[in-house]
């Protein structure tokens, strides 16, 4: 069979067990909450699969790798989002579940504008989840348009729009239920495919004991972090006083990492934390499947293909970052694997725009329509008004992406920056922190203007303001909008009304999750862990990496972010587990099902037929 | 301390990787 024969046969076997999840998510969704966060019922399992592919979109595929062969190991240490991206979960996910139980929030707009007693946050919320379910999806479709171009020979436009046509159908007939059984199968062909490509790019240029000389030969400048130890005076290392410019020194990757944090901050994720049954996933999920799983695949199999590339970059003829991937697999891959990396491609990209479409338009379902326009309106139209708008989201934002990608690049970058603004309004809520309602709304707003001058791809003034000294626009949005945010916070103290639910809040969370005597003494030694990992492993002393040590052939930057990564698998188990931030006990658990006091009605008491029947009674209709 | 599934996940993912590390870039990969 030729290669494209191959790829067709497995991106159709692939859309048949996506069709056949989008009817059967239909025929289970019968209520608002069941479709939209999956009635509270997700299993462990599927939530570990599918927040993981979640969490790792087709940047992680394709763009990933291309920056590690034009910028070099000082850029690898992206890769550390393995890490970072779901230690947000660790923070969050389990105090956002028990809220969502308790309370019976189906939006984070229902969370955010309950706590703070304003609906300002809600509308706050849905402009971020807006822009994630639109652009940042949207260049993920895009993406997945591009490959299958490159692959099978499908025009972009045409591809674009069959691929996307897919997704939609299942997000928008079977609600988070059908996205959640996708993306289980997506995640694993994307941590797959990633490792098949690495490894049949290694086998083909020779075996490491080839490959590695050739890679510690190349330049100094891809195989170190500029500056550190013994380099020429003026050269950036830690941090640089620049603007306008994006330079790998300690702090750019440090405050890069606060971006892709802003991931598990998102919208999407306070709904994936609503969505499952209890919290038992969580700690799994974030020290194993992400830190572990993901993590052996990026550090590496991701690092072989960009470092190998730059070897070989010259032999197959690399031109840019972005083709350094399909390149690879053209080269080095036999029809069949071509075939299951394409898929792992696809799946890298969808599993992360399907979620974002999905919660983006039930978000606007909630918290716009049946909100505002019709408080009224059932079970059946709240769940049809969602997949209008799943239809309409990704239609737009397919005419804007195929018309304007320079646009769409940059909002859809702006998307994870936005998501760590989440983090203003999720401090206070989950952990109490002294933020009033005008403190919230304010911080948020300043934060997002503060990410829009910071950063270097949309900034009016990005010569003067982009990125300044090496501080990546979602280190600047968060520094400046949490500080807005606790000043005027203490400026403009809220109603008793409101102080009172959030002590009602506070003191039942603090109650059902108080942490053990022995996680007590564990989150403390957390507080010098934690900091120190992050300093020397992405922070401004990783540059000690440049020369520290290596082993089996690996350059020393290289060995160095093995070590970090292994350390902060044990990291991570140290906080999730042994501290208890994700890991919540089975006596708390049966307490949370039993401790509900909802606030948020799933339709309105007359069209659920008295109020006897509460928002979980409805849902056991819905399994 | 006790040692339960977590523990056995996590020590034995390192080792995993440290043992995966040692066969295939230093004996396989060679």
């Amino acid at each position: 069979m030729s290669k494209e024969a191959w790829v067709w046969t497995f991106v159709i076997a692939y859309w048949i067990y996506c069709i056949y999840w989008g009817i059967q998510g239909a025929r289970k969704s019968r209520t608002a909450s069941a479709y939209m966060i999956a009635g509270r019922q997700l299993p462990m399992w599927l939530f570990i699969l599918a927040a993981t592919a979640t969490s790792f979109s087709g940047w992680t595929f394709i763009g990933h790798p291309g920056l590690i062969w034009r910028d070099g190991l000082a850029y690898a240490f992206a890769s550390f989002y393995v890490l970072t991206i779901p230690i947000t979960g660790t923070f969050f996910a389990k105090r956002q579940w028990l809220l969502g139980k308790r309370y019976g929030f189906i939006t984070p707009g229902d969370m955010y504008a309950y706590y703070y007693g304003t609906e300002w946050m809600r509308w706050l919320v849905v402009i971020v989840a807006f822009l994630y379910s639109s652009f940042y999806s949207s260049v993920q479709l895009i993406a997945s348009g591009a490959l299958f171009h490159d692959v099978a020979g499908v025009p972009l436009v045409t591809g674009s729009i069959l691929l996307a046509a897919v997704v939609v159908f299942y997000v928008a007939a079977g609600g988070l239920r059908s996205i959640a059984w996708v993306d289980a199968l997506q995640c694993i062909l994307l941590i797959a495919g990633i490792i098949v490509l690495g490894a049949f790019v290694l086998h083909s240029v020779g075996g490491w004991a080839d490959l590695a000389p050739k890679i510690g030969a190349l330049d100094r400048k891809y195989l170190e972090i500029p500056g550190g130890p013994g380099a020429k005076p003026g050269t950036p290392g830690m941090i640089a006083f620049t603007s306008g410019t994006t330079i790998w020194t300690g702090m750019m990757i440090l405050t890069y990492m606060f971006s892709l944090m802003g991931i598990q901050a998102s919208p999407a994720f306070t709904m994936w934390a609503f969505s499952n049954k209890n919290p038992r996933p969580f700690p799994w999920q974030q020290a194993i499947a992400s830190t572990f799983f993901v993590g052996f695949a990026l550090f590496f199999f991701t690092a072989i293909q960009g470092m190998g590339g730059r070897v070989v970059g010259p032999e197959i003829g690399v031109t840019s970052d972005r083709d350094l991937v399909p390149k690879l697999m053209h080269t080095y891959l036999p029809g069949v694997w071509l075939a299951f990396v394409t898929i792992g491609a696809l799946a890298a990209m969808q599993s992360t725009a399907a979620p974002y479409i999905g919660t983006g338009s039930t978000i606007l379902a909630r918290d716009v329509y049946f909100r505002y326009i019709r408080p009224r309106a059932g079970h059946a139209e709240q769940i049809w008004t969602s997949r209008v708008f799943a239809v309409v989201i990704t239609a737009v934002a397919l005419v804007i992406a195929l018309n304007s990608r320079a646009a769409l690049v940059m909002l859809g970058g702006l998307a994870t920056a936005f998501g760590t603004l989440m983090y203003i309004g999720l401090l206070g809520v989950c952990y109490g922190w002294p933020i009033r309602r005008m403190g919230a709304v304010l911080g948020l707003l300043v934060g997002i203007v503060t990410v829009m001058v910071t950063d270097t791809n949309i900034s009016p003034w990005p010569q003067t303001f982009g990125f300044l000294w090496t501080i990546h626009s979602a280190g600047w949005g968060l520094g400046v909008g949490l500080l807005v945010a606790l000043v005027v916070s203490r400026l403009f103290p809220d109603s008793e009304e409101i102080r009172e639910r959030q002590r009602e809040v506070r003191a039942w969370l603090n109650d059902i999750d108080r942490p053990s005597e022995s996680q007590k003494a564990w989150r403390k030694a957390m507080w010098v862990v934690v900091p120190v990992w992050y300093l020397f492993a992405i922070g401004p002393f990783a540059v000690l990496g440049n020369s520290a040590f290596s082993f089996l052939g690996f350059p020393p930057l290289w060995a160095w972010q093995i070590v970090w990564w292994l350390l902060g698998i044990i990291m991570m188990w140290a906080l999730c587990f042994k501290a208890g931030l994700s890991f919540l006990g089975e006596a708390q658990i049966q307490r949370a099902e039993r401790d509900t006091k909802i606030v948020v009605q799933e339709v309105a008491p007359a069209i659920a037929g008295g109020s006897d029947a509460g928002p979980e009674g409805r849902e056991e209709a819905g399994r | 301390m006790k040692i339960g599934l977590p523990e056995i996940w996590t020590f034995g993912v390192v080792i995993f990787a440290i043992l995966f590390m040692v066969v295939y870039f230093g004996a396989v990969g060679r």
